[in-house]
């Protein structure tokens, strides 16, 4: 039972990571109709960022820095990109972002090197413990930032002007604009609070024993199977689907690994995203797609 | 019709160019009378460094690159070989199979032969092409499942010595007995990189009185989260954990075990560590050793002087990375196969091929002398103990040993 909790909490730890990238993704495809697959590499900004400052700055100045620096960029390559491709094919746009990602992939390497840098996250390696099972101070920070994030969000959607001139741009862009919302602006504040969120996952995704390297920018993309199978829309469905995929990976890693060659909570996930896709393509919590004709 | 005929046609002529790419050698005679294959001429010999200088394992990747340019640099300085320059051809594999495979085939007609080809993923996706086009490779996969491939050579101990030499040391330190017996753990990752490291452990622990392995978790390529991993060794009452890792992998192990409170005795093959990970491990790491088959940049030997020099000379902003070790031994061993080639008047692929068998190669004192004998053996059963320093750097605790743990699971497996 100790091993359970034990890793349930880790579980829960990394779902909420997951959950925090899967957000991003959901946001910029509610708000600009765009499922962006550089946003993994804006998360590696976010980290580097992060790494670069916290020898020269107070960490959350670090923080704040590298929140500056990433949604700048976000804003920019949507100001340059995606604003110019509005009426672009799903494919072009989805193949404009995959072009984007390779290109901030390398401005990493072109900047920071190839190297592993330490780890990001604002608290070290400390631990509490409950009984038997340890809580990392990583891992109580990443639950305890998620759910504070979760709650932002959720006043920001649900009672300010811009939150709900967002959600009416996602819901038709059209009769948005006609109501006098500035829709370019809508795609900007999606990408900005996108990116705003990449770094959040960022601090958490590179926290003790975890550290910053070239690829991190590729693990944050495991959140996918999180986006598809809570749905693309659902802000609920990010969350659950970043928990699935986090608790599936460890406790996976504890109960499977006679099975399947040990590698089966790696392929889990996909699978799951799979039976989805079939059965329920919109996703657990997302929104059925009607269309007139 | 002509419209749809034209990118036909060019699009047929580019996949057949590709199909054909490096497949034929060519030879002729320089002036000097040495036979000449590809990439070779009467002024330069151009040799392959296929190496991860962007992927997962950059870091390491790149160090080892440029300890090997070193050494080609301090050997064009004094003349080159057969008064011939050596030109490193530099390929990004990106540590994946594809990337590599593209790399080869818009190198391999332009190279005599690989100087190094970085990891088990690249060598897999390769191997029919060495094969076909007949060509020499050096691989740094220090890895006994690449031993067997054709025309591919590790020219220094592999990784599976380390351990095992590890396994039989940290016996003799812990003086364990079989009324006192040593409890044993091993992690790798879970697929055919990690099952050779896996056996060893378990071949050296089976083979040394006293050591009792009791647990063996493995961990999939990408993972996140140790705990599980760690939660068994610590459950197993593990003294000991031999670390078969990638660098990421291990800062990952070492952290959560600190975390959970799990404090073993770590012992590492060289590939599992990286200098850069002493900052995220500081203060975990009082324990933590690394079985290397080769020396360090410590080393007070002629060979480790050389590079040293070579580095303030071409490299002088480098930072020092043991990788650069290893580096500048695969130079040493691509050198040396091009002089005795050069010797036999012979600069084919065949003919470096030959110059390979049985090449005894001096290391100038950084490991002992290997002899590469069939190209199927391991070259040497030689590793030795090293601590960590507060750089990250290794700090060697022991003279260079051969476990005979080592070598009768060498022998076992035909090696």
């Amino acid at each position: 039972m100790t091993l359970f909790l034990q890793l349930g909490f880790q579980g829960v730890a990394l779902g909420m990571v997951y959950a925090l990238i899967a957000l991003g993704f959901v946001i910029m495809t509610k708000g600009s109709n765009t499922f962006n697959f550089a946003h993994g590499e804006f998360v590696a900004v976010g980290a580097y960022v992060v790494v670069a400052l916290m020898p020269h700055l107070p960490y959350w100045m670090a923080f704040i820095g590298s929140v500056v620096v990433t949604v700048t960029l976000a804003l920019v390559a949507e100001r340059l990109l995606l604003r110019r491709l509005v009426s672009a094919s799903p494919t072009a746009l989805i193949l404009a972002t995959l072009a984007l990602a390779v290109i901030v992939h390398a401005l990493v390497l072109v900047v920071w090197g190839v190297g592993t840098k330490g780890s990001a996250g604002p608290v070290g390696s400390g631990t509490v413990e409950i009984g038997d099972v340890v809580l990392t101070y990583s891992g109580i920070a990443t639950i305890g930032t998620s759910i504070l994030v979760l709650l932002a969000l959720l006043v920001f959607f649900r009672w300010t002007s811009y939150g709900l001139a967002l959600r009416a741009t996602a819901s038709h862009q059209e009769a948005a604009a006609a109501q006098g919302i500035d829709v370019g602006r809508m795609f900007a504040l999606s990408w900005g609070i996108a990116a705003a969120l990449a770094v959040v996952a960022s601090i958490f995704l590179a926290s003790f024993p975890r550290i910053v390297s070239p690829t991190i920018g590729l693990v944050a993309l495991a959140a996918i199977p999180a986006v598809v199978i809570g749905g693309l829309d659902s802000f609920v469905g990010a969350v659950v689907g970043g928990l699935v995929v986090g608790l599936i990976q460890v406790l996976g890693a504890g109960y499977l690994t006679d099975y399947g060659g040990g590698r089966l909570h790696e392929v889990l996930p996909y699978v799951l995203m799979l039976v989805v896709l079939v059965l329920r393509p919109y996703g657990l919590f997302g929104s059925r797609g009607i269309e007139r004709v | 019709m002509i419209r749809k005929l034209v990118p036909t046609l060019a699009v047929g002529a580019l996949l057949t160019l590709s199909a054909c790419g490096g497949a034929a050698e060519s030879s002729s005679d320089g002036t000097d009378g040495v036979k000449m294959g590809p990439g070779v001429t009467d002024k330069e010999i151009n040799v392959g460094l296929l190496t991860d200088y962007s992927g997962p394992i950059a870091e390491a990747a790149t160090s080892g690159s440029l300890g090997m340019e070193v050494k080609f640099d301090e050997v064009n300085a004094a003349g080159g070989v057969c008064g011939r320059k050596i030109v490193p051809v530099k390929a990004d594999t990106k540590y994946d199979a594809q990337q590599t495979t593209q790399a080869y085939r818009a190198n391999a007609k332009d190279m005599l032969m690989i100087g190094e080809v970085l990891g088990s993923v690249s060598i897999n996706a390769i191997k029919p092409n060495v094969e076909r086009d007949n060509m020499p490779a050096l691989a740094i996969s220090m890895n006994t499942a690449t031993l067997e491939e054709k025309n591919i050579y590790v020219p220094l101990p592999t990784f599976e010595v380390e351990l095992a030499n590890g396994v039989v040391w940290a016996a003799e330190q812990a003086g364990a007995t079989e009324e006192k017996p040593l409890k044993l753990g091993v992690i790798t990752e879970g697929d055919e990189v990690g099952q050779p490291y896996q056996d060893a452990v378990v071949a050296a622990a089976e083979a040394t009185p006293g050591v009792e392995l009791v647990a063996k978790p493995t961990y999939a390529f990408g993972d996140q989260d140790f705990t599980a991993q760690v939660s068994e060794l610590k459950a197993a009452g593990a003294d000991v954990v031999m670390l078969g890792t990638a660098p990421a992998e291990t800062a990952g192990v070492v952290g959560t075990s600190a975390q959970l409170g799990y404090s073993p005795q770590w012992i590492a093959s060289s590939g599992s560590w990286f200098a850069g990970l002493a900052e995220p491990l500081k203060g975990l790491l009082n324990n933590f050793y690394v079985s290397g088959g080769y020396g360090t940049l410590a080393d007070d030997v002629p060979g480790i002087a050389a590079l040293k020099d070579a580095l303030a000379t071409y490299a002088p902003d480098a930072k020092p990375s043991n990788f650069q070790v290893g580096g500048w031994l695969f130079g040493e061993a691509t050198v040396a196969a091009l002089k005795q080639a050069c010797e036999n008047k012979d600069l084919t692929r065949e003919g470096v091929i030959a110059a390979l068998e049985d090449l005894k190669v001096d290391y100038q004192g950084i490991t002992p002398e290997v002899d590469l004998g069939d190209g199927d053996s391991i070259v040497s059963y030689s590793s030795r103990m090293n601590t960590i320093g507060a750089q990250g750097e290794l700090e060697a605790v022991g003279d260079f040993y051969a476990s005979d743990a080592a070598k009768e699971w060498g022998a076992a497996n035909g090696f």
